[in-house]
């Protein structure tokens, strides 16, 4: 009895050059499945800007990457909003500001019943009593500090090694990022600027 | 299973019964011959096979972290998937030759590579900040190659990527129980159960250990409170029962992996008890909180069955006195005499009565690793007595005397008392 749901006796069932081609398949048809998800949103997603705050260099393992902060990574949550847990995944509905830059309009726990031109993004909350980002870029931690730090995947950008360093020195103010967020919240950086001119364009493939 | 060391025993013997006259030359010969025929299987090939498949995945993972932009991404992804082709190729021909080592190493570096391939596909698509995510995938795609290609090296991959991912997820969840863990432990687990690798049945129990470790999550991110290390010494308590029921009764290779991870475990934690309750500022209790209770509540049961259900009685029962004792010790500090000397006093001698019965059952079993652990914490608790005296050195000595005494009491009656275990059932005490 113990041999037959033995896993190998299970996987003994069929032949060797069957179970080879189907682990390939399966890893093969996993990785260009990801590439396809990320390429959907690329090209499907709807586009919105945002302002930048670059933070630090160098991932040991993946050669350079820039790491943004962005107005909203940092949410406000409001009265009534209920207590958020670090971890779990939030929905921030995205409205715009004069210069038509992105801003963070509420934030949710489910997906937020909205009209047809709001973009919703969805997020991880990173940590539950962060201190705001002002218009000017400075940290704000006055006031009571309801305020969540959100990731949604879109803070690191990959760059040749040894270009990391330039555009972290340049000014924050004149770096921009146009982000794609596909119909269900994911979100992918799709063009990076400087002073309006793009400086790396990504292909969806 | 035959290893280095016991080949290099039976030489020796060999040599010394053929000079008895026990064997003859010709005998010893065949025997020399039969343990050669067992052993041909000796994976040097294999070994250095999978080391080069090592460095060839370490190539593929340099080249992506590179990013050189002189290939197009599509050339390297598409390069990517062609040597996890080849790789799973290489594997089904060396299988097909009857080198499962060989088809194992294959597979290995195949899934390696994949590894690689989703780290290109999140330098593509700049996705650094999810790697708990990434490690899933890993596992995911290890455990399929695991349990398709019967490769031990990708199941060894899958463990580690699994408590990668949970860990990930734990940290990221500010060190609430990660549920999900099992979703892929349990399958890797099954797996596991199927085959004859150690590392295997060492990365299963040390991965169940992983979890088990983060469970109280969040009163180990915040604030370190004892009462962790009661829960600590009951999860070794477990594992040790665990591993000592698998040897006893012929369980699951898997679960034998248990003892000695079990046995650190215990003697780390009792010794750190002995050394704080000897000092005035960490003698205090821990918190009980809910998870100390679930360890116990697995610990005590499992000690018990452990005594009842052994074969060999001699082994079991001192054994399930050790791990009884050991579980007193923090029931000693969740009681108010702590700080005095009685508590003292009571922690040391449950500490020494402990290794002992450790030692009796790893000498009665023939199990050096209990026997081991057992002389080790005898050792590092006289060690710490010394150091951190119990009371005045007078009370120390005195101590030092009385245990030592009852010690040389149970060695003069051993004899008498191995005989009574071995008797006849139920005349055992």
């Amino acid at each position: 009895m113990m041999r037959s749901v033995s896993a190998d006796a299970v996987a003994a069932k069929v032949p060797p050059l069957w179970r080879a081609v189907a682990s390939a398949l399966l890893l093969i048809a996993g990785l260009l499945a990801l590439v396809q998800q990320r390429a959907g949103i690329l090209s499907h997603g709807t586009e919105i800007r945002l302002r930048t705050v670059p933070v630090d260099p160098r991932d040991l393992f993946r050669g350079d990457y820039v790491v943004f902060g962005y107005p909203i990574s940092v949410v406000d949550t409001g009265a009534g909003a209920g207590a958020f847990k670090t971890g779990e995944t939030v929905y921030v509905t995205l409205g715009r500001d004069a210069e038509g830059f992105a801003r963070a309009a509420s934030v949710s726990r489910d997906w937020p019943a909205v009209g047809g031109g709001a973009v919703v993004i969805a997020g991880r909350v990173v940590s539950t009593s962060a201190c705001a980002l002002d218009d000017a870029g400075r940290f704000d931690c006055s006031g009571d500090r309801r305020r969540l730090r959100i990731a949604y995947g879109i803070e690191s950008y990959f760059v040749p090694q040894g270009e990391g360093r330039a555009i972290e020195t340049t000014d924050k103010a004149r770096i921009e990022v146009v982000v794609a967020v596909s119909s269900s919240g994911e979100a992918a950086i799709k063009r990076l600027l400087i002073d309006g001119k793009p400086l790396y364009a990504e292909p969806p493939y | 299973m035959l290893t280095g060391s016991y080949r290099k025993r039976l030489e020796a013997d060999l040599i010394r019964w053929v000079h008895e006259g026990w064997l003859t030359a010709d005998g010893a010969g065949a025997i020399r011959r039969d343990v050669a025929r067992e052993h041909a299987g000796f994976r040097l090939p294999a070994l250095l096979g999978l080391f080069g498949g090592l460095l060839i995945a370490s190539s593929v993972a340099a080249f992506v972290a590179a990013n050189w932009e002189a290939i197009p991404r599509l050339v390297k992804l598409a390069m990517i998937l062609a040597a996890i082709a080849v790789a799973f190729l290489v594997a089904y021909r060396l299988q097909k030759a009857g080198s499962e080592g060989g088809a194992d190493a294959a597979t290995t570096c195949g899934v390696l590579i994949f590894g690689a391939g989703l780290a290109l596909v999140g330098q593509m698509y700049h996705l650094p900040e999810d790697w708990p995510g990434g490690a899933m995938l890993l596992a995911i795609g290890s455990l399929a190659a695991a349990f398709l290609m019967r490769s031990n090296g990708a199941l060894a991959i899958a463990f580690v990527a699994l408590c990668a991912w949970s860990g990930g997820r734990w940290d990221e969840a500010a060190g609430r129980t990660h549920y999900g863990f099992f979703a892929l432990y349990l399958p890797a687990l099954w797996i596991a159960l199927s085959r004859g690798n150690r590392l295997v049945h060492h990365l299963a129990v040390l991965a169940a250990a992983f979890w088990l470790g983060t469970a109280p999550g969040v009163l180990l991110q915040h604030s370190f409170d004892y009462g962790l290390l009661a829960y600590g010494l009951a999860i070794a308590v477990c594992f040790v029962a665990l591993g000592a029921l698998a040897l006893a009764r012929g369980g699951p290779a898997v679960l034998t992996a248990c003892l000695p991870w079990g046995l650190i475990g215990l003697v780390v934690a009792l010794n750190v008890e002995l050394a704080r309750i000897l000092d005035a500022h960490e003698a205090r209790a821990g918190h009980a909180f809910l998870f100390v209770f679930y360890a116990y509540a697995a610990a005590v049961p499992l000690s018990v069955l452990l005594g009842a259900v052994a074969r060999e009685r001699r082994f079991a029962w001192p054994l399930t006195a050790g791990l009884l004792l050991a579980l007193l010790v923090p029931v000693v500090f969740w009681s108010d005499r702590v700080a005095g000397m009685p508590g003292r006093i009571a922690v040391a001698s449950l500490i020494l009565l402990s290794a002992t019965a450790l030692v009796v059952a790893g000498a009665a079993g023939g199990i050096r690793r209990i026997l081991t652990a057992g002389s080790v914490l005898f050792g590092v608790a006289i060690l710490i007595l010394l150091w951190q005296t119990i009371g005045t050195l007078l009370d120390q000595s005195l101590f030092f005397l009385a245990a030592g005494a009852a010690l040389l009491a149970t060695a003069w009656g051993a004899r008498r008392l191995f005989a009574r275990l071995n008797g006849p059932a139920g005349e055992a005490s």
